[in-house]
């Protein structure tokens, strides 16, 4: 007799994709087991599609149901699911759209990056933001080491293509009988809490500031990738929108040594 | 605090949509069951289900602790959970006689398990671990089934009248379940009550379900979720509060969503059929 984990390791491989038939003669039923090992197998493809298809909408008006549900197929033959909530599984579907490249449009996997984030940022909470005022204590030889929280519904996409178009196409349910779709260097603020999202386009130098402050870097630093991306990049402007839009929740660093 | 839970009412499941609803509205349910799953991604679903603890007595049912695999719990969520129980404060913690993981992959579903010493060892060795973990009862759901293993060695019954006496646990009876895999399966369904563990069962659940025509002709009964609960399903609902007693009720719901109205209207049937029996075994007994 197998062990249960044989047992187990034999079931998910029935129901997983590969052929059923070592495990279907240690089965019993009163009708085709076969039959009823595709229940199972059913169910697991069709939950994993029917979650896909549900955190990739402008993908899949984009691409057609047909084309997304292969590549949902794909990704979890790949990448099955490693944690319990459904709501954590999903992000290896960019790869997958990487991976098929030559296949799809170029923009493809940006649209799938802001659908997924926007699926994210919208269930995330918006937390009471900081005044720009809370730093006037601070002395101003640590200014530069300062780190900034920002509120956890906010993520950063840069892309070759207006990917945000697409979006507000969808949500209109606007179909152009002619769209023309060009490449261009897109900067984009997804900002989202409690059921709703916005999406902004943002200047590449405050897009860099704002995109360096939410990966952790510190304000000279996110500063300076904010100069690179336009000589004439304006901190004191940066900051005081920063603020004034309500992205800070906490800041951190004012106390390590100069 | 142990919030006042009225278990004479039946209870309804409550999914993300209704959240924000059930907030606004407050529906004058007796109480509600969350799968933890639902929530422990999405911080918006958890700040208003604590805000939904405060006004209701809940239930936690996991549907992903999966407590019959081999490989193993997964601690990470367990903790997690342990963090949505205090958090929450639940009536009632529940769980599958079944199996979603294996050597750390979800299968999303519950799956079957052989019953044989090897399968109860792993199982009651969960259970102990989980109602340790968590501080509280675990409630132990028997299965929908749509097939049986050959080393199969004790029956479903035996298997969870064995689990309830080596862990303490108590059971969840799924009125629902029983019909669909006496259907499946072609046993009895009232033969599968009567060998309960009656004084063991801390709570029922119906749920609704779909009869698809097999290959050869045969019918299987699939456990969706997504219909009102059937007539075969009270009658059986029926016959095990006459011979159990009352326990509190959960009405399931999770696909086809209908509005929270036919959900309590589901919730108040159980409740009538449960009252029903209680007066004609009362007239009976005098």
């Amino acid at each position: 007799m197998p062990s249960l984990f044989e047992m187990q390791a034999g079931f998910r491989a029935a129901i997983a994709g590969d052929a059923p038939a070592p495990l279907l003669g240690r089965l019993h039923a009163p009708a085709s087991v076969a039959g009823r090992m595709e229940i199972y197998r059913r169910h697991h493809r069709e939950s994993f599609r029917r979650h896909l298809r549900g955190r990739y909408p402008t993908l899949e008006w984009l691409l057609g149901t047909d084309r997304l549900l292969e590549l949902a197929d794909l990704t979890l033959q790949r990448s099955p699911p490693r944690a319990p909530s459904m709501a954590e599984y999903g992000a290896a579907l960019i790869e997958t759209l990487r991976s098929c490249g030559d296949d799809l449009p170029p923009y493809a996997a940006d649209v799938g990056r802001m659908d997924w984030h926007l699926g994210c940022l919208s269930v995330s909470l918006e937390h009471q933001p900081m005044a720009l005022v809370t730093l006037a204590g601070i002395d101003t030889l640590h200014l530069p080491r300062l780190r900034f929280t920002l509120q956890p519904g906010l993520v950063f996409i840069q892309s070759a293509w207006p990917v945000d178009e697409l979006l507000r196409l969808r949500l209109q349910d606007i179909l152009p009988d002619r769209f023309t779709f060009e490449p261009c260097e897109t900067h984009l603020q997804l900002r989202g809490a409690r059921g709703a999202f916005s999406l902004n386009r943002l200047e590449p130098d405050v897009f860099q500031f704002r995109a360096g402050l939410a990966a952790g870097c510190s304000l000279a630093d996110a500063a300076t990738r904010g100069t690179q991306a336009k000589p004439g990049f304006d901190l004191s402007t940066a900051l005081a929108t920063l603020f004034a839009e309500g992205l800070v929740i906490a800041h951190s660093g004012e106390n390590v040594d100069v | 605090m142990t919030k006042p839970f009225s278990f004479r009412q039946a209870g309804v499941g409550l999914r993300l949509e209704h959240l924000a609803k059930v907030l606004r509205d407050r529906p004058a349910a007796a109480w509600f069951e969350v799968h933890p799953e639902n929530v422990l991604a999405n911080p918006h679903a958890a700040e208003m289900l604590a805000e939904i603890a405060a006004l209701y007595p809940l239930s936690i049912h996991s549907v992903g602790i999966s407590a019959g695999s081999a490989s193993g719990l997964d601690r990470t969520h367990l903790a997690r959970v342990r963090g949505l129980v205090t958090r929450l404060d639940p009536v009632l913690l529940s769980g599958h006689l079944a199996w979603s993981t294996h050597d750390g992959e979800y299968l999303n579903d519950l799956l079957p398990l052989p019953y044989h010493a090897q399968s109860l060892d792993v199982i009651c060795r969960h259970i102990a671990e989980i109602q340790d973990a968590l501080g509280m009862v675990f409630h132990l759901e028997n299965p929908s089934n749509y097939l049986g293993f050959a080393e199969s060695t004790m029956t479903e019954t035996a298997f969870l009248t064995e689990v309830v006496k080596r862990t303490g646990c108590r059971l969840l009876c799924d009125v629902s379940n029983i019909h669909v895999s006496a259907h499946n399966m072609g046993y009895d369904a009232r033969r599968y009550v009567d060998e309960l563990p009656g004084e063991a069962i801390g709570e029922f659940h119906l749920g609704g379900f779909e009869l698809e025509t097999e290959p050869g002709g045969t019918s299987v009964i699939i456990d969706t979720h997504a219909r009102p609960i059937a007539t075969e399903a009270w009658d059986l609902y029926a016959y095990a509060i006459h011979r159990f007693g009352p326990r509190p009720t959960l009405i399931e719901w999770d696909s086809a969503l209908p509005a929270m109205d036919v959900l309590l209207a589901e919730a108040a049937k159980a409740d009538r059929i449960a009252e029903q029996v209680l007066v004609d075994r009362h007239a009976l007994a005098v």
